[in-house]
């Protein structure tokens, strides 16, 4: 059932007029109104969105309401309206954003306290969730364009938030041009199923794909273009390179928008047009690969690296990786279930790392921590609590949402044809490795930081835990727990996936058949104890090398000290990038520069022409010589033009 | 169609009559309550309170027209005149336009010492010539309408009685003028000759029922009337007395010559061309190139290419803008062109034109200084002076310039995709390139104002003014609303040219 409504735009709308008010009188207002119109208006956004959902959770998701706000373009054939729609995927989207918005922007008060740019802070922060929420609500692929290329220039804005640090604002700037690597992809798919359907509403689409009028190859190539807009503003291969450098921007703009939900998207993206993706096995395969692949090759970073948001940095490509997995076997709900755990752990894991060097004032190297546990006690069970999570430790919510999605790979291996199966297959095993990495890095990364003893350097002065900091982690935490239940299908707790069936149901029995062995429980369970017994060897591991043999490591460092440096360096690929891409690039628009425009276009065919025109209407000037009676000569020197021409065009002489 | 004897006329339909040109009626009545009122106060006493006297009575005028919107076509005295979309749509214009002129002349006036009351008086008379000027089915009615709009802008130009430049400006356009009203008279008596009434339905049943291309009075008279009405557009070679008229007014009545005396022209073209010569459009077979559209394709290029490239090298921003509506006349010639669709793109193009070239008039009004600043020296350094008003003149220049999200852009767009439709390949393209160029022009002001380093000593800053302010804020409102969310008032231009075909 679809309802009307016009609560819709209002959701977005609130952050937005809080983003102008702090924008613009930000300043005068003070610290504490900033901070009361930022988290306000996000709050009651919040609140809106609860309301709106009521409808669609009380119909178990088969209702959806619809707003058209208003013709946005109408051009002959193309029709674009302003509309927003919130259906069963959709509403997940909102809760998630607008509710850990919320409580990151509770969180800013405490951890932006006096910095000079509070109010400008918060604006971005509000601009982002307008943004997000445009972007999760948009009814049409323009729409949610508009709010893609709206969170990619807020993330821009936040990462390079202290742009007196030019190493941070260059960040910023790889984050932008990274991303519009992967927005030319999106725009030419868009342009295609444009070509193709003649319409680029979501409903429109879904017509179009059910009645056969999008032949495969144009649902191969617009999906693949469209997954490359993904791998951009999600960070899979090859284009995550700006997701670790995106660290620079404030922890919490990390957590929200570099962990939570913008690069999140991607995965939303996916999960939007399932519909499409089903229909295109050969982009959906890509889609499994890339991001199985991602999962493997991110947490492998994750092993060495030192900063502990760089560490989270790669667990969250890591698990983005994951999602695609999810969404590209063909189990879109598990996918955005992944996507919801994710949210809630890897939120409450960055504002926990958040709090970390927060008391440790600007501290990032874990080397240089230990023995954080007693002193920081909310930060180290909230931050247990979330590792148990995204290691995939039962019962929390991260084992649940990640053993779907490598149950679902495995148990569809079996039934899709045999191409298809041995990718299902083998992104399964890439997941499964992966997850042992997870399990490995994520509780190095505790015990180096909160166990054993303190490695703090002796200038170091911890300060003790703020309140408006804390508790938002132990919300976090608390839907980190027990946030996965509402999917446990191994109890057979099937809500999630029942819940957004009335979206995503159709293309998920489509894509793959995966209906006849997922009744095997027998199997599942076995899958799924393979899964925990993984993650406990990566816990075990992890707790012989760095708290029982702490000395292990730095020898098996130089042991293997080329592989080491291989990892540690994230295997050159940045120094790849910059002798493959960035130096032609360079040389060549070097060459662009001076040759070809200042020479060519500039002296030939800009001021060539500017001086020639300029010369005409010099010229042309010397007419206007402000005597009325030339005046009057000339215009009936043309009368008379205007008469011979006629004249003579009809043949009258 | 002159009726035989008045009685004819029964008593019954005048009070109809009346109602068809209420908005011409409450314009005209405006300015006689503006002249007695003007009377009644004390010599030196601020004429601001006639300013807002006038704009209440043009307000007044905008309901007047809007009320009657979907009403169908009412022809009034004895099909002299008709009540329809059209006219209503253009009656809002140039409300509009008198009412953003007038604003900024409340703004202005009184620093020049041209704050006299006859000067809204005189706003309020044109403004209704232009209302009967759109409405007119008949060449008399036309020029009837077209002398009530032109003498007084003649006297407007004139205004600031100290300066010379005002008075050579009026006298000009006086001279000039009365010229071109010349050719339009002989134009209409040669067309009463050759069809044997004034009324423009009777001209075009005469065209489609002989070939025309035969008739040397039907042609010649043609001709002149469409010269007179391109004297009012100053398309060239046609557009001499306009650069000089646009500076040396004063800037108020500058705005208004700019946008609602241009729309007032394009309206009585739009009837003319649309109503009474649709079959001279293209001549007989093998003379193809003799009608109407080959004449204006030629004077469309012609107009464009020469006022963008005089403008080019002008060095004061007012005189710089008058050389901008002419080249934006010459882009509103394609529209005459391309039938429904380029009559639609023309009416959606003159409101957005002047809603950006009302806006800019008022600022460089603003920015003025009494000795007469318009150069572009004086702009240097805007942008850190005077930073909201810098940026609400941008964002206008913007929208002259056609650069999106502006309504220039979407009215260049529908203006240019109807010429394509019709197939008018190299006419857009030479139009497109004619933009490119304005581009240089118009970003040149915003150059000096924002990246331009100052040379001079500190300058005093101009004292605010609220009615200018509203009145550029009405306009950068309008530009932005019409570039982001252009459908509605394209449907109404649309709904509105309907009555023409």
């Amino acid at each position: 059932m679809t309802h009307h409504t016009s609560m819709l735009l209002w959701i977005p709308l609130l952050p937005l007029i809080g983003a102008v008010i702090n924008g613009l009188f930000g300043r005068r207002l003070g610290d504490k109104a900033v901070s009361f119109i930022g988290c306000a208006t996000v709050g009651v956004s919040f609140l809106l969105g609860v309301i709106a959902s009521v409808k669609v959770f009380g119909s178990h998701g088969e209702d959806r309401l619809v707003q058209s706000v208003y013709s946005w373009i109408k051009i002959g054939g193309i029709d674009i309206s302003i509309s927003f729609v919130l259906d069963a995927l959709s509403v997940i989207m909102v809760m998630v954003v607008a509710g850990v918005s919320f409580i990151i922007h509770v969180y800013s008060i405490g951890y932006m306290r006096g910095d000079a740019g509070y109010a400008r802070y918060f604006a971005y922060l509000n601009l982002f969730v307008f943004s997000m929420l445009v972007l999760v609500l948009g009814d049409n692929l323009p729409v949610l364009f508009v709010g893609w290329e709206g969170v990619g220039l807020c993330s821009y804005l936040l990462i390079g938030f202290w742009f007196e640090d030019r190493e941070k604002a260059s960040a910023g700037k790889k984050a932008f041009i990274v991303n519009r690597i992967g927005d030319l992809g999106f725009l030419i798919g868009m342009f295609i199923l444009f070509g193709a359907a003649g319409t680029l509403s979501v409903d429109g689409l879904k017509q179009a794909a059910d009645s056969g009028l999008l032949s495969t190859g144009v649902l191969t190539a617009a999906c693949i273009l469209l997954f490359v807009g993904a791998c951009g503003k999600s960070a899979q291969i090859p284009l995550y390179v700006w997701l670790p450098d995106a660290m620079a921007g404030p922890t919490p703009v990390s957590a929200l928008i570099h962990a939570a939900t913008m690069v999140t998207a991607g995965v939303y993206m996916v999960a939007r047009l399932s519909f499409l993706y089903s229909l295109a096995p050969t982009a959906s395969a890509i889609v499994a690969l890339v991001g199985g692949f991602t999962a493997l090759y991110a947490a492998s970073i994750g092993i060495t690296q030192r900063d502990i948001k760089k560490v989270l940095a790669y667990s969250t490509v890591s698990q983005l990786g994951y999602m695609f997995v999810g969404v590209g076997v063909g189990a879109y709900f598990a996918g955005v279930f992944h996507l919801m755990t994710h949210a809630f752990f890897k939120a409450c894991l960055f504002l926990g790392s958040g709090a970390v060097i927060h008391a440790l004032s600007g501290e990032q190297n874990i080397l240089k921590m230990g023995g954080l546990k007693k002193k920081l006690k909310w930060t180290y069970w909230t931050f247990l609590i979330s590792t148990l999570a995204i290691a995939g430790f039962p019962p929390f919510s991260g084992f649940f949402s990640k053993d779907e999605i490598l149950w679902k790979a495995l148990s569809s291996a079996s039934h899709a044809g045999w191409a298809t199966g041995w990718v299902h297959l083998l992104a399964y095993l890439m997941g499964l490795v992966a997850a042992a990495i997870t399990a490995f890095y994520m509780f190095r990364l505790v015990f180096l930081t909160f166990h054993g003893k303190s490695r703090l350097d002796p200038s170091v002065h911890v300060h003790s835990e703020i309140k408006v900091m804390s508790w938002p982690l132990a919300v976090l935490a608390g839907l980190a727990a027990i946030g996965g239940w509402v999917g446990a299908s191994l109890f057979g707790i099937h809500g999630f996936a029942h819940f957004t069936d009335s979206v995503l149901g159709q293309a998920q029995r489509q894509a793959v058949a995966l209906k006849d062995f997922a009744h095997s429980q027998a199997a599942e369970w076995g899958a799924a104890g393979l899964s925990v017994c993984v993650a406990l060897m990566g816990l075990a591991l992890a707790w012989y090398l760095y708290l029982k043999k702490p000395d292990v490591p730095q020898k098996i460092a130089e042991r293997f000290k080329r592989l080491y440096r291989l990892v540690f360096n994230k295997y050159w690929i940045d120094e790849v990038y910059e002798a493959l891409v960035l130096n032609p690039i360079h040389q060549f628009s070097i060459f662009l520069w001076r040759i070809i425009d200042e020479k060519l276009i500039d002296g030939l065919g800009v001021n060539g022409p500017a001086k020639l025109l300029r010369g005409v209407g010099g010229i042309a000037r010397m007419f206007q010589s402000g005597n009325v009676q030339v005046y009057a000569f000339w215009m009936f020197v043309g009368i008379c033009a205007v008469l011979l021409y006629v004249i003579y065009a009809a043949g009258l002489f | 169609m002159i009726p035989d004897s008045i009685a004819e006329i029964s008593a019954s339909q005048v009070p109809g009559d009346l109602m068809a040109i209420l908005p011409f009626l409450v314009a005209v009545a405006g300015g006689l309550v503006v002249i007695i009122v003007d009377l009644l106060m004390r010599p030196k006493a601020s004429r601001q309170a006639l300013g807002i006297l006038s704009l209440l009575f043009l307000v007044l005028m905008i309901l007047a027209c809007l009320v009657d919107v979907g009403k169908p076509p009412e022809m009034a005295f004895s099909d002299l005149v008709v009540a329809d979309d059209f006219s209503r749509f253009l009656g809002v214009i140039f409300a509009v336009a008198a009412a953003l002129s007038a604003l900024t002349a409340i703004g202005r006036l009184p620093d020049e010492g041209a704050a006299r009351g006859e000067f809204y008086a005189l706003l309020l008379f044109a403004t209704g010539g232009a209302c009967l000027l759109a409405q007119a089915t008949d060449l008399i009615s036309m020029f009837i309408g077209l002398e009530c709009l032109s003498i007084p802008a003649y006297i407007l130009a004139a205004s600031l009685r100290r300066d010379p430049r005002s008075a050579e400006a009026g006298f000009k356009y006086f001279i000039l003028g009365a010229f071109a009203t010349g050719f339009l008279v002989y134009g209409i008596a040669l067309l009463y000759g050759a069809a044997g009434s004034t009324q423009l339905k009777e001209i075009a049943r005469l065209c489609a029922t002989q070939p025309w291309t035969g008739n040397l009075m039907l042609i010649v008279g043609a001709l002149l009337v469409l010269v007179g009405l391109l004297f009012k557009i100053a398309a060239v070679p046609f557009h001499m007395w306009a650069p000089d008229v646009y500076q040396g007014s004063p800037t108020p009545a500058t705005a208004f010559f700019a946008t609602a005396v241009k729309a007032a022209a394009f309206a009585a073209l739009l009837r003319v061309l649309f109503m009474a010569l649709p079959d001279m459009r293209t001549g007989t077979a093998g003379y193809e190139d003799a009608g109407w559209a080959g004449l204006l394709t030629v004077i469309a290029i012609l107009t464009m290419s020469v006022a963008n490239l005089i403008a080019l090298v002008q060095n004061d921003v007012k005189r710089l803008l008058a050389y901008s509506s002419i080249a934006h006349a010459g882009y509103l010639i394609i529209g005459l062109l391309c039938n429904q669709e380029g009559a639609a793109a023309i009416l959606f193009y003159l409101a957005a034109y002047t809603f950006m070239t009302v806006g800019a008039f008022a600022l460089v009004a603003y920015f003025e200084h009494k000795s007469g600043g318009t150069s572009m020296t004086e702009y240097v350094g805007l942008g850190r002076r005077h930073p909201v008003a810098a940026v609400a003149l941008c964002i206008l220049l913007f929208s002259l310039a056609g650069i999106p999200p502006t309504a220039g852009f979407f009215s260049k767009f529908y203006l240019f995709r109807a010429a394509v439709n019709e197939g008018f390949i190299v006419l857009t393209v030479v139009a497109v390139l004619n933009s490119v160029v304005s581009a240089y022009y118009y970003l040149r002001v915003t150059v000096a104002m924002y990246m331009e380093d100052e040379t001079q000593e500190k300058k005093p800053a101009v004292k605010a003014s609220f009615a200018i302010a509203l009145a550029v804020g009405i306009c950068v409102l309008f530009v932005l609303l019409m570039g982001v969310h252009p459908t509605p008032y394209l449907d109404a231009a649309r709904s509105s040219v309907l009555s023409l075909f």
